[in-house]
């Protein structure tokens, strides 16, 4: 893959629910950037999470609707040919807005069952070392994600906070080349939505670089789209002194304008249908 | 340690028991082998509902296809009767397996439905295959269980055999709870078709989970047609399914402890009621129903800490 190349391109998505076309998108690339590499923004109903239950497998697409996910391979795959756990596999995570809840098992329990799902034996060369490769990435997961004193409780009424903590933990440990969160900070409070925005920024992207260097993670770079209506975490997810991810507006299912997150919110349309005013202009 | 205790705290109370050897009756050595054979049926329920929350109306169809398949094997092709038995279990394992392939598509009550369906398709065939399991008359003269060229023809002689089965089980049920296939279908208990964004097919995991479930009914059904020496489609009606998983809703599904209190239950109510066996199945669907009511809401989803499990 070069790296002008995005990881996951769609195109030509048309996705109805009984006739009502919640998604149209001729379309849509993430770029290849470690760290927050795209934003995905709209209003409720907007057809958000449609997209990501489209390309996750959850929903299907009419014909001749493509979704490449590129990971390091010249022709990328089609994740629309793929069932759900397929996907995943193939290196494509997604959080929910609701976290799941795994009652029965404890939290490191989960997290080691997902690094084994997605982690190669053959890779590992025996049975007996990817299981140490996979407790040591749990451990590892737990502790940066601050996780350690509830890792081993079997709770169902764990805050929110740690279900979507225990969920991102899920998902890197599937060793992801694309990390798609659908509305990360929603109920969460200003030091969640901090810890969050370090995460993203930051934290995951250098420690999926180390993990890679020690062999412990399937790609070099982790890429992460990031589905909100939050402003506030729009703006931390693109300041200054990171990188630009690309951001597409969407609005009854078809994307009005995409580009930097400045660019996105000075466009008119935008301006229409986020924030229901007109303004005139001089 | 804490996988081992029930194991342990059941070989203790085997081995309290072993003094009475002498002194119990034929009746009360054949009650405690069924006790055991429940337990081995409910444990394969406990694998499909209590580990992965899919209500099975046709785990007695599969101890049907154990039972005729072993007792098919020993009377008419002379096979020794322990691998008359394994072979049951296969069988049991094979039909649930194909059930749950066929149904791989299917959630929730259309799944349900699909295996009361299946249930009555493999009781009909039971029903109607008489060349091979004698049809509505049923199997007789099935050889008892032997070992070693000895005979046991005798409850106090088959009562050990079937108890060890039984603990075997319980041991097996008990660690897969603590391996990642256990975690597994607890985690798809948990959160159905989710699971597969951990990377995991729920089909396929669901399908291990029947396999499983499936094998431990044939190796009951094999059981049970050696020691009873007859097999008859009567005792393979889905009325048996809805007992046991009412019983192991009632009394703590999930926990293995469920699946002995069930055992204990059905096999004792049983025997008590022998004498009103047209009403039986009456009073114990009517035991299951007040039980519910007075217990309001039993909870299908415990909330464990850690080392509670059983």
């Amino acid at each position: 893959m070069s790296l002008a190349q995005p990881v996951l391109e769609i195109r030509d998505v048309v996705v109805e629910f009984g006739g009502l076309r919640a998604l149209q998108l001729t379309e849509l690339e993430v770029p290849p950037l470690a760290g927050v590499a795209a934003l995905i923004m709209g209003p409720n109903g907007a057809g958000k999470s449609t997209l990501l239950n489209l390309v996750s497998g959850y929903v299907g697409a009419k014909n001749g609707a493509t979704a490449r996910l590129h990971c390091f391979r010249n022709d990328g795959i089609d994740l629309l040919r793929l069932p759900k756990a397929s996907v995943v596999r193939a290196g494509l995570a997604r959080t929910f807005q609701l976290p799941p809840v795994f009652e029965s098992i404890t939290i490191r329990e989960s997290i080691v069952l997902a690094a084994r799902a997605c982690e190669s034996v053959v890779r590992c060369i025996s049975l007996r070392k990817r299981n140490e490769r996979v407790r040591e990435l749990a451990d590892i997961l737990i502790k940066r994600l601050e996780l350690t004193e509830v890792a081993d409780a079997c709770r169902s009424d764990f805050p929110l906070s740690v279900l979507r903590r225990a969920e991102l933990g899920r998902c890197v440990a599937t060793q992801p080349r694309l990390l798609l969160l659908d509305e990360p900070s929603a109920g969460s409070d200003a030091d969640d939505v901090g810890f969050l925005i370090g995460l993203l920024t930051c934290g995951l992207p250098k420690l999926v670089d180390s993990l890679h260097r020690r062999g412990a993670y399937r790609f070099p770079v982790l890429s992460i789209g990031v589905i909100t209506h939050d402003l506030h975490l729009a703006h931390q997810l693109s300041g200054p002194m990171r990188n630009e991810p690309t951001v597409y507006f969407i609005h009854r299912g078809v994307c009005l304008v995409s580009g930097p997150l400045r660019r996105v919110l000075a466009d008119q349309q935008v301006k229409d249908v986020y924030f229901g005013v007109r303004t005139t202009g001089p | 340690m804490r996988i081992v205790r029930p194991f342990l705290a059941l070989a203790a109370l085997g081995v309290c028991a072993a003094p009475a050897v002498f002194t119990l009756s034929p009746t009360a050595w054949r009650v405690a082998s069924l006790f055991f054979l429940a337990v081995v049926i409910a444990s394969g329920l406990h694998v499909v509902l209590g580990l992965t929350r899919i209500v099975s109306l046709c785990h007695f169809a599969l101890v049907g296809v154990g039972a005729y398949t072993a007792g098919y094997l020993s009377l008419h092709q002379y096979t020794p009767t322990v691998l008359s038995v394994f072979l049951g279990a296969v069988a049991g394992g094979t039909v649930a397996f194909a059930i749950a392939f066929l149904t791989r598509t299917l959630a929730d009550h259309y799944l349900t439905l699909a295996t009361l369906a299946a249930n009555e398709i493999l009781v009909n065939v039971f029903r109607s295959a008489t060349n091979l399991t004698g049809g509505v008359n049923g199997m007789t003269g099935v050889p008892p269980l032997s070992l070693m060229g000895h005979e046991l023809s005798q409850p106090a002689m088959y009562y050990p055999v079937v108890a060890c089965a039984g603990l075997t089980i319980t041991f097996f049920v008990r660690q897969l709870e603590s391996w990642p296939l256990g975690h597994a279908l607890r985690a798809m208990g948990d959160v159905g078709s989710q699971i597969a964004s951990l990377g995991i097919s729920e089909s396929r995991l669901r399908m291990r989970g029947f396999l499983l479930g499936g094998v431990l009914a044939g190796l009951a059904g094999g059981l049970m047609a050696h020691i009873d020496g007859f097999v008859g489609p009567e005792s393979f009606g889905v009325g048996y399914s809805v007992l046991y998983i009412c019983f192991l809703v009632l009394l703590g599904v999930g926990r293995l402890r469920g699946v002995f209190v069930t055992a204990s239950v059905t096999v004792l109510a049983a025997e008590a009621l022998r004498a009103l066996f047209a009403w039986q199945m009456v009073i114990l669907s009517a035991a299951a129903i007040m039980a519910m009511i007075a217990r309001r809401a039993p909870r299908p989803v415990p909330v464990l800490q850690k080392g509670q499990g059983a």
